[in-house]
């Protein structure tokens, strides 16, 4: 049986963890020997489609992008040998509704955490959670792949900063929608002490009230647990969609999306997450900056240098993690080797859906 | 204010094209951005995600519809 890594945003990192959690559950092998969560930091994911006609109408093909980076509140990207620069606020109404009100910046559920925010420029901020995550960090500095140094509380406090504003945002536009008479689970669901509790308000709903309740209402964040613990659907175009017959009495589908109900605290008792806490992000066990001591990677490369570690050291056996392809597209990779790693290093800005590939994964390693 | 803005791809039954066409334009908040093989592109939007969703379900039920594919749904703050 082999052993699985995985990088992914906050949300991703979230249908993973309640696939987990489900799949204890119930007694059903979902996601099991994924041995190493890596979550990034992010502020929310634009749809493809807009993405892609957001730079058309620049007169900039997708295809033509060599490069794409948000700096500050800057959009740079480079093609055709030129530099163009919009402001960012330009493209916020090509953000996922879904990412709107997310209030997870730091993927707290994750072993390690990634993101260039609270560090120097040239390093990647880790904030380390679990035991994995410290096996992992402390091997890949010991192997020589990795720098550290600490971030500074004058950086945590920045960190502290940016998911504040991340979660007080998304929390007015919750309240908002909930005044208008909507349901918020995600945010609802927060608090309860157990799976079980979150799943009994899911009992009796199938494909089609998650499609109502969830994707058509805008809450849906294409992370695509729900395709994952159901081999009746597919992700097309980040949106679950039915290919066979939803099984008659079956809510699975929407006992695993996360959008439906998340409990994080009972699934943060799931976790040996560090005992230290701070308020937006999460438990964990330290904080500290990083960088590579070769090869690529972006804002430091501490990222593909802990996964390089994991797989040479065997803590995994391959990777699951979304890099883009030629159109800027997201696409889902399993990387077996260095090289592949290093091909997907980079921020991805559209959002993918990687928990299907995943699953799929699983079962060819079982 | 969030406003609502929402994309999709709507498949008529073979030889209704004209008809769902027709009735996708003379639906408020919808805009027909294309007619292509795959289907009719719409954008639509909406004051609330209650009334985005209200005007999804619509279509949907069709009879002239074989399928209603949501590409992308975003929102747009009139004031942030």
């Amino acid at each position: 049986m082999r052993a699985l890594g995985f990088v992914g945003t906050p949300c991703q990192v979230q249908g993973l963890r309640k696939l987990q959690a489900l799949g204890r559950l119930l007694g059903r092998r979902l996601v099991e020997r994924v041995e190493l969560v890596v979550g990034l930091f992010c502020m929310g994911n634009w749809s493809y489609p807009c993405m892609a006609g957001f730079l058309e109408a620049r007169g900039v093909a997708p295809e033509e992008v060599a490069r794409m980076r948000i700096s500050g509140d800057r959009v740079r990207v480079s093609a055709r040998g030129m530099e163009l620069e919009f402001p960012l606020g330009e493209m916020r109404k090509y953000v996922k509704m879904a990412c709107r009100m997310c209030l997870d910046f730091t993927s707290e559920l994750a072993d390690i955490s990634a993101g260039s925010t609270g560090s120097p420029e040239g390093w990647t901020t880790l904030i380390v959670r679990t035991p994995r995550g410290e096996e992992v960090l402390h091997g890949a500095e010991e192997a020589g792949l990795l720098e550290l140094m600490e971030v500074g509380e004058a950086g945590v406090e920045e960190l502290q900063r940016v998911a504040r504003a991340k979660f007080e945002r998304s929390l007015r536009r919750i309240q908002s929608r909930v005044e208008q008479g909507d349901e918020v689970p995600h945010h609802a669901t927060r608090d309860l002490g157990s799976l079980e509790e979150a799943l009994s308000r899911t009992e009796g709903r199938g494909f089609r009230e998650l499609w109502r309740d969830i994707v058509v209402s805008g809450l849906c964040d294409a992370c695509g647990a729900c395709s994952a613990a159901c081999s009746e659907l597919e992700m097309r175009n980040g949106m679950p969609r039915l290919r066979g017959r939803c099984p008659q009495d079956c809510s699975l589908c929407y006992a695993a999306c996360t959008r439906t109900a998340l409990p994080l605290r009972a699934l943060e008792e799931q976790l040996e997450l560090g005992e230290l806490r701070r308020e937006h992000l999460g438990r964990y066990r330290r904080i500290l900056a990083a960088r590579a001591t070769r090869g690529g990677g972006q804002d430091g490369g501490a990222v593909t240098a802990l996964l390089k570690f994991s797989l040479n050291s065997g803590v995994v056996d391959e990777v699951v993690l979304t890099c883009r392809d030629e159109e800027l597209k997201p696409r889902v990779l399993t990387a077996k080797r260095e090289e592949e790693l290093e091909g997907c290093a980079g921020t991805v800005y559209a959002a993918s859906s990687p928990l299907p590939e995943l699953r799929h994964r699983v079962r060819l390693s079982t | 204010m969030d406003l609502p803005i929402s994309g999709a791809v709507i498949v008529p039954v073979p030889g209704r094209e004209d008809e769902v066409e027709r009735n996708l334009r003379n639906l408020p908040g919808v805009e027909v951005k294309g007619r292509g093989t795959r289907g009719i592109a719409v954008v639509m939007e909406g004051r609330s995600t209650k009334e985005l969703k209200k005007l999804s379900e619509e279509i949907e039920k069709w009879e002239d519809v074989v399928d209603f594919q949501l590409v992308y749904l975003n929102v747009e703050d009139e004031v942030e």
